[in-house]
């Protein structure tokens, strides 16, 4: 599954004045890839990543998913895209704090149905197993520790089998140990199979961890590798 | 399936949420249980209370329809419209020319014609009983029980002279008083009793005339009746039941005497006391030290040993006295004085407090009961009524009184139990309007006796009595007014009449059975129409024509549903607010949900959910507790703490039922009403962009 944007601005309403957030960026992503998108603060990184992530429609420009241009669908067909298609795994980890890890790995599963409770955890168990976390699978999410969480959340992004990734700072809450764990991690995956990962970062020391990054400034592209 | 399995997670995540938050959830909860059992619990209640109050109206006087005239300037209030009880109703003229009509309609079972109205009950004074049964011995010629009368008129002169001496000081007419003191002591001595014996007339007549009236005068006492036929109205009406005496006989003028309304008036005032500090004591089991009603009652009971004494004789005044010390010494309540008078005797005796009420009680009705005459009118006397008719004369008409009777499940209602019954012959006589008979009746008694000069303005003195009936004396109860039965036929008022005046003539309103209650509304109109052709009439139903109380139940059951209302309002306002916070605090976490692929209406859902599982779980408690309350109370019945309800409940306790309809309609109401003021924080949160995932708040 391919990404491509072409000449895509967001621009917010703020108050009486308008936010560039994006200012035309032209990029494509293929599949397989491990790439962060790195520049400082403000920059446009989860402007960009919401808008790979089919979670907000460009100002102008097009952004396209495996050639599908994302502005032509309702919000109920790009809800599905979604669901079929990406996983995510956010700076706040995002759990559902009333929900034990192993619900919570399970949830993106029951809203796309089709599997057995018996499959389901099945799967569950194997991503769990994945980053390490079988034993604590019955607690509560907001009983562990930051690193472990978003660990679950790396599960909980990958348990559908998504085909495409995206992770906005997912490293800014952690300490630098946990930070390099979780990205080592996401980077096995991606090497033993064929999801892309995308995720965003302003620390230099995860950046270096990529294959491929792409340097925001202001709303631009400045350099890509 | 897929949406039994999104179901599922939804319940899931909406129990997990509510047991999260449990304080709001307990909070929210409580308010809508409160609410339900309200519904539930009142609502059927009131149902219950309608049922009971339904029959005991219908069963003691309403029937199931009321017909009266259309003329009438109030509408009908069997049970008072609230003030006085003498609502200005029109008459019906003649009933024989509407009741064949009415019996004709074949829903209609029974018709019992009725009247209305309040006269005045003559009762004199003490001294007139005294002087009454004193001219019997005397007639009799008996010398022990002319002794024994003596005794009681000099132990009631004995009274009168030391309440004399007492007036001495406050009286103004010291002149007058000297003069009454002087009779006084002349009918008090031996001189006097020895001439009655020889010449009795003389000093009967100075008796009745100068020592009568210084007793003064009770105050009169006012009697509301129910004229109808007496016979039709026992068949018909299954409360009523004779309690003491008997029946009124067929074709006789007479009255029954409504049982409560002879305890409330007709009754010796300690008795009186007595019998109302039971009823809140030991019945509703208030107590005397702390109920200030209950204590008031006390003070007064504590003064009421004078209505004992005057009834005793000599003899029986020394009996007494001894019983009574015995008595109190027994329960070392009396400090020695073996030379204390009765009077102080019953003075210390009539002091209750709760730990000996009961015990004073029973021995009041054991000892001092049977020396008294309890009620002042008893089965087998006639009294006289005083009522002011319609055409403007004052008229006494006497009736034998045959029997008291109460309402079964009412005795102790005061509003079903206040009436008096009587035939219609006699309540027209009371009522005293010229009906087109008796002006018939009039000109032929001018054609015999052969007067024309009888003026309009007289018609009735001449038609119904033998002397003029006209009264401008303001002190019309100046003397004795219980008068025997001679009186009345020198008045030429016979005590029987023909069957067939009950079914002619003028009545004011009658009570109609029917076959088939459902069909109650269309009778209603139908019998309405049908009589209007005759003679212009409403037709109203029992509820209707019960008076203020018919409303009672409705005004209470607005006043719990307005109650009901406020609680569901506030536990909605509730639920709408705090799930609209819940929206911004979860903000993250529904944006997270989008994110992953949760649609719109999965989230409103989860909301939804959360509203429609608490209010069902709350609404179920409430409706469990009102099931619960329910069935306790159908076990121990619930007491009719007050006169009012009494009449509500058609007896001295209530039993409520389980009803249903409302343990289903109650919660039903519950979580649809909170499920709806989930709406608009579903749709809320609905509309959160799965963006406000990413969104970092700082
Ligand atoms: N919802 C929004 N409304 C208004 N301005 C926004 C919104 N989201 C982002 N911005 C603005 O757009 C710019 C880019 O933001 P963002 O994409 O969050 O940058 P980054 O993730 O690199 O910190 C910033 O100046 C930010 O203030
Ligand atoms: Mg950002």
């Amino acid at each position: 599954m391919s990404v491509c944007l072409q000449n895509v601005t967001k621009t917010y309403p703020l108050g009486d004045s308008e936010v560039h957030a994006l200012k035309g960026i032209d990029l494509t992503i293929e599949a397989g890839e491990f790439v962060t998108v790195a520049g400082p603060s403000g920059c446009g990184k989860t402007t960009l990543l919401n808008l790979i992530g089919c979670m907000d429609v460009p100002s102008s420009g097009l952004v396209k998913i495996d050639d599908r241009d994302i502005s032509s669908l309702s919000d109920r067909e790009l809800t599905r895209l979604r669901r079929e298609n990406l996983g995510f795994i956010f700076q706040s980890f995002n759990l559902i704090p009333v929900l034990s890890c192993e619900q919570n790995v399970e949830f993106p599963l029951l809203l796309k149905g089709k599997l057995s409770a018996k499959e389901r955890m099945r799967r569950v168990h194997e991503l769990l197993e994945k980053v390490g976390l079988n034993e604590q699978s019955k607690q509560r999410a907001n009983a562990l520790s930051g690193g472990q969480r978003q660990r679950v959340a790396v599960a909980r992004a990958l348990v559908t089998h998504p085909r495409i990734v995206l992770a906005d700072e997912p490293t800014a809450n952690l300490d630098s140990e946990n930070g390099q764990k979780i990205i080592s991690l996401m980077r096995d995956i991606n090497e033993n199979g064929k999801t892309t990962f995308i995720f965003s970062s302003h620390d230099p020391s995860i950046i270096a961890l990529a294959r491929r990054v792409i340097r925001l400034k202001d709303g631009l592209i400045a350099s890509q590798t | 399936m897929r949406i039994l399995s999104l179901l599922r997670i939804l319940s899931r995540l909406a129990l997990r949420d509510l047991w999260l938050r449990k304080i709001k959830t307990l909070g929210m909860g409580g308010i809508l249980a409160m609410g339900t059992f309200l519904i539930v619990f009142g609502l059927s209640l009131l149902e219950d209370i309608e049922g009971t109050m339904k029959n005991g109206i219908i069963q003691s006087v309403a029937g199931h329809l009321q017909l009266y005239s259309k003329n009438a300037k109030d509408s009908l209030a069997l049970f008072g419209g609230g003030f006085m009880g003498r609502e200005d109703l029109a008459e019906i003229p003649d009933y024989s020319k509407i009741l064949p009509s009415l019996l004709d309609h074949p829903n209609v079972a029974k018709v019992i014609p009725m009247g209305f109205e309040m006269a005045l009950l003559g009762r004199g004074n003490e001294s007139d009983e005294l002087f009454d049964s004193l001219r019997e011995a005397l007639t009799s010629g008996d010398t022990e029980e002319i002794r024994s009368r003596e005794e009681q008129v000099k132990f009631h002169l004995n009274f009168l002279s030391k309440e004399f001496e007492q007036g001495k000081k406050i009286t103004a007419d010291q002149k007058l008083l000297a003069q009454q003191t002087s009779w006084i002591a002349e009918a008090a001595s031996d001189r006097f009793w020895l001439d009655i014996r020889l010449g009795p007339e003389n000093k009967m007549q100075f008796l009745e005339t100068k020592i009568a009236p210084l007793s003064g005068e009770k105050s009169p006492v006012y009697l509301r009746y129910l004229g109808t036929d007496p016979q039709l109205f026992q068949n018909a009406f299954s409360k009523f039941k004779i309690v003491s005496g008997e029946m009124i006989p067929e074709g006789k003028r007479g009255m029954l005497l409504a049982s409560r309304f002879r305890e409330d008036f007709l009754k010796i005032l300690p008795a009186r006391k007595f019998d109302m500090i039971y009823r809140k004591k030991i019945e509703t089991g208030l107590s005397i030290a702390t109920d200030a009603e209950l204590k008031r009652i006390q003070r007064e009971l504590a003064l009421q040993h004078r209505p004992i004494l005057t009834h005793l004789d000599f003899y029986e005044t020394e009996r007494l006295r001894g019983e009574l010390v015995g008595y109190l010494e027994e329960r070392k309540e009396h400090p020695g004085g073996s030379s204390d008078s009765l009077e102080d005797l019953l003075k210390r005796f009539l002091v209750v407090d709760d730990s000996n009420f009961l015990s004073r009680y029973n021995w009041f009705y054991e000892h001092i009961a049977p020396l008294v005459r309890l009620y002042e009118i008893s089965p087998g006397q006639t009294i006289v009524l005083r009522s002011y008719t319609k055409s403007g004369y004052v008229k006494n008409v006497p009736v034998k009184v045959y029997g008291t009777y109460s309402f079964e499940g009412l005795e102790r209602s005061d509003i079903a139990g206040q009436f008096n019954i009587t035939d219609l012959v006699t309540f027209r006589e009371l009522y005293g309007l010229m009906t087109e008979e008796a002006l018939q009746e009039l000109t032929d008694i001018r054609k015999t006796v052969n007067t024309q000069e009888i003026a309009k303005e007289n018609i009735e003195a001449a038609l119904f009595e033998g002397e003029p009936v006209v009264s401008h004396e303001p002190d019309a109860f100046s003397s004795s007014t219980f008068v025997d039965p001679q009186i009345t036929a020198a008045k030429g008022l016979a005590e029987d009449y023909r069957p067939e005046a009950l079914r002619q003539g003028l009545i004011i309103n009658t009570a109609i059975f029917l076959r088939d209650e459902s069909k109650l509304v269309d009778t209603q109109k139908e019998l309405e129409k049908r009589i209007s052709d005759l003679v212009p009439v409403n037709v109203i139903d029992w509820k209707k024509a019960s008076g203020i109380v018919g409303q009672f139940i409705e005004i209470i059951r607005y006043v719990l549903l307005f109650g009901v209302s406020v609680i569901l309002l506030v536990a909605l306002i509730i639920i709408n607010n705090s799930m609209i916070v819940a929206t911004f605090e979860r903000t993250q976490e529904i944006g997270t949900m989008r994110a992953f692929g949760a649609q719109k209406g999965f989230i409103a859902g989860l909301f939804l959910i959360e509203a429609f599982l608490l209010s069902l779980f709350a609404s179920g408690v409430g409706t469990l507790a009102a099931w619960g309350a329910t069935v306790w109370l159908k076990s121990v019945g619930i007491p009719a703490v007050h006169d009012v309800l009494v009449f509500l409940f058609s007896g001295s306790r209530l039993f409520p039922n389980v009803n249903e309809t409302y343990m289903i309609a109650g919660p039903l109401i519950v979580v649809v009403l909170a499920s709806i003021s989930a709406l608009y924080p579903a749709l809320l949160a609905a509309s959160i962009p799965p963006a406000l995932a990413m969104q970092e708040n700082e």
